[in-house]
């Protein structure tokens, strides 16, 4: 009788027996492996800044570059290839940079607000730590002269709200226990700085002290996500989590109107002639009327996937990208596609645009990874920008 | 003959639970062609279990880390029958032992052999593959849990957007996020790297193994046994070290309700620190010798007078053996 005789339905299932618990682990592994492809680290979604013939751009995870707007070569990046450099790891930028004559400010997912030279990247002071994450973007109050700034805004995970003098080597001079994480970048403007808060809360701060203006904060049912903005002089708009966009009074923080759709708000709106275009996770883009939150579109623009970066004007045409790369050009009375249809950048976008006023004008798109791409506004044609260097 | 117990399986009769397991596969093969292999785990599994979590995120105010542990606690009390007959086999497969090694010196005829390997399972209500539904369902959870971990405690903005996409339309549900992500000393998103998680999983792992062992008649199927009751634990240290520390806490959760189940059924002998340090599994008390049916005598008579090859199981043969066989045949 030879050996593989002896191999008996019952050998089979003592050998399956043995080997599973190997074969489910080799499985587990594989599908994790697989999974760990998915898993996101803090990327950051900052959108690109232009001052002067320099764009500052997040074009790697945790970097900020300073190109040369003709060409795209690269002025310097932050932190820097050193020894030292590589000590530093921002984790993921997610707001976009302030800048100034002479420095540019942002906040980073480490947690430190960094204030860099715009000549060559160095460090003018700090960075300036705050207790966790920072997620929103870094807001500034103009002093009387041109790109000049006395107070520098910014909220943290760790529920606080800082004011900081950026003339003072970043020295903090009022902070605010809003006693939940802020994600969205404070709304600064002569007579108070508003702040939306993970609590669902809405607050309205004196610029100097950072003391409430209001009685109590407007509460919403959930997180506020969206950057709050002004609709017009006494209305600010702000929507999150309950899929709900509020209009709050910005006098006494009492809702005006709000209006739901289908998923969260977490792109910051923009306001035009009075209508506020505003994204929403669900897929579609809204247009409503500030006044009363009434839809200024038959229907709201259904996009291919779902849309947090914030809409862009650039001229005529109104300039919706969505999540997947896909972006669509509209007309902002209407909602209707002007292009014959989208154009596929491939690569996931979830920051804002930016409009570079160059003749012609184009559209710089950063997608995730810091691939920069350009759409030409009117005829929709994307261009992959290399980045020399 | 011998009553056959109502959870033996029956040769060649579908019963109502294997059709329903077919037409679970069915469906399940049709949504992997029509959505894809990622959409159907998606669909069938991560979004339902997202939504399951943040439920029961709920019912325990807003504690994420307890939500993992009461999920732990309703999935391992839903499959608790599995559990046990698993441990019940595994109990029977131990007693029977003696006699399962015995039939493999006895029956040379590879069919002969596994008639009363087959009847001995019957006897003592032993289900061979008993084991695998619930360990099948344990690593299914595992990287189900896994991935949705990634979403719901993600630990950056962009799993937060995934997320939103994942949620069913329902608000008390949505309002929840973000989700607290501390528990005890962890941070749920992301891997612990005190090391102490990771070595809890090990140690939990290693002794609920040893406690859930099955017999095995080969030295070399012992080998393989004692390796995997190493490298099994060092995995799960490996994984847990690259994992979010919610995956963590379910798989200790779960071993310790292992521990209880066992304890459930093998009594207090698995509190043994000699029995959790031996090299194999603690052999039951030897039972009296099966006796011989009619049939069996009138066949390990036939048995005898057969040609019979070497015992395959053991490899060490005895030095007389094959001559014996020679001679047989000779004759």
């Amino acid at each position: 009788m030879t050996q593989s005789a002896d191999r008996s339905e019952d050998g089979a299932i003592r050998s399956l027996r043995r080997r599973l618990p190997w074969l489910l682990l080799g499985v587990a592994f594989v599908l994790i492996a697989a999974g760990c492809a998915s898993v996101t680290k803090p990327q950051g979604w900052a959108g690109p800044a232009l001052a002067g013939d320099t764009l500052y751009v997040s074009i790697e995870r945790g970097k900020m570059a300073a190109l040369n707007q003709d060409g795209m070569s690269v002025k310097w990046v932050f932190p820097p290839d050193t020894s030292e450099g590589k000590k530093l790891d921002l984790e993921g930028i997610y707001g976009s940079p302030v800048v100034t004559a002479d420095t540019i400010y942002f906040g980073a997912y480490d947690g430190n607000v960094y204030a860099l030279s715009t000549q060559d990247g160095s460090q003018r002071w700090g960075p300036f730590e705050t207790g966790g994450p920072i997620v929103s973007g870094v807001a500034a109050r103009a002093a009387g002269a041109a790109q000049t700034i006395d107070r520098l805004f910014v909220g943290s995970e760790d529920g606080r709200v800082y004011a900081l003098d950026p003339n003072n080597k970043g020295a903090v001079v009022h902070t605010f226990d809003a006693g939940d994480p802020v994600w969205a970048t404070p709304l600064v403007t002569e007579s108070a700085v508003y702040v939306a808060t993970v609590g669902g809360r809405l607050f309205a701060l004196d610029p100097e002290t950072l003391d409430p203006l209001w009685a109590a904060p407007f509460k919403a049912d959930a997180a506020l996500l969206t950057d709050p903005v002004l609709a017009d002089k006494n209305t600010v708009l702000v929507g999150g989590i309950g899929k709900q966009l509020y209009a709050v009074d910005a006098s006494d923080g009492s809702e005006k109107w709000s209006f739901k759709a289908g998923s969260w708000f977490w792109g910051r709106p923009l306001v035009d002639g009075g209508i506020v275009y505003v994204p929403n996770l669900d897929h579609k883009v809204y247009a409503l009327n500030v006044a009363d939150g009434s839809n200024a579109w038959q229907q709201p623009f259904q996009a291919e996937a779902s849309v947090r970066s914030s809409p862009l004007l650039a001229g005529s045409v109104l300039l919706i990208v969505d999540r997947h790369g896909n972006v669509s050009g509209l007309d902002p009375r209407t909602g209707k596609s002007v292009w014959s249809g989208p154009s596929i950048l491939a690569k996931a976008v979830l920051s804002d645009p930016l409009l570079l006023p160059d003749t012609p004008a184009e559209v710089l798109i950063v997608a995730e990874g810091g691939d920069l791409f350009t759409v030409d506004p009117q005829a929709g044609s994307t261009r992959l920008v290399e980045v020399p260097g | 003959m011998s009553a056959q117990p109502a959870s033996a399986p029956r040769p060649g009769r579908f019963s109502p639970f294997a059709a329903g397991m077919f037409l679970v596969i069915a469906v399940f093969l049709s949504m992997l062609v029509f959505y894809g292999f990622s959409n159907t785990f998606n669909l069938l599994l991560i979004d339902p279990l997202i939504n399951a979590l943040l439920l029961l995120n709920l019912v325990v105010l807003g504690q994420f880390g307890l939500a993992i542990l009461l999920f732990t606690l309703l999935l391992r009390l839903a499959t608790l029958p599995f559990t046990i007959r698993q441990l019940q086999s595994t109990k029977a497969m131990q007693t029977a032992q003696p006699q399962m090694q015995e039939i493999q010196k006895k029956y040379k005829d590879p069919k002969r052999r596994q008639e009363e390997m087959l009847k001995l399972y019957r006897e003592h209500n032993i289900n061979p593959l008993g084991c695998f539904l619930p360990m099948v369902i344990q690593m299914v959870v595992f990287i189900a849990l896994y991935r949705s971990l990634v979403f719901v405690v993600g630990g950056s903005p962009e799993s937060l957007v995934a997320l939103s996409q994942r949620l069913y339309p329902i608000s008390f549900l949505q309002n929840q996020v973000p989700l607290e992500q501390h528990f005890l000393y962890l941070n749920l998103g992301q891997p612990d790297t005190t090391f102490i998680l990771p070595l809890i999983v090990g140690l939990s792992t290693y002794i609920q193994q040893k406690m859930s062992q099955t017999p095995n008649a080969s030295a070399q199927q012992q080998l393989q046994q004692q390796m995997m009751m190493w490298m099994m634990p060092m995995m799960l240290v490996f994984f847990t070290l690259n994992l979010p520390s919610g995956v963590g806490v379910y798989w200790v959760a779960s071993n310790v309700f292992s521990l209880f189940a066992s304890y459930y059924v093998y009594g207090r002998r698995v509190l043994s620190w000699r029995y959790l340090l031996l090299p194999g599994p603690a052999p039951e008390p030897a039972p009296a010798a099966r006796k011989p049916t009619a049939d069996s005598r009138d066949q390990e008579a036939r048995d005898n007078e057969e040609p019979a090859p070497a015992a395959p199981v053991e490899r060490v043969r005895p030095s007389h053996g094959k001559r014996r066989g020679k001679r047989k045949n000779r004759r």
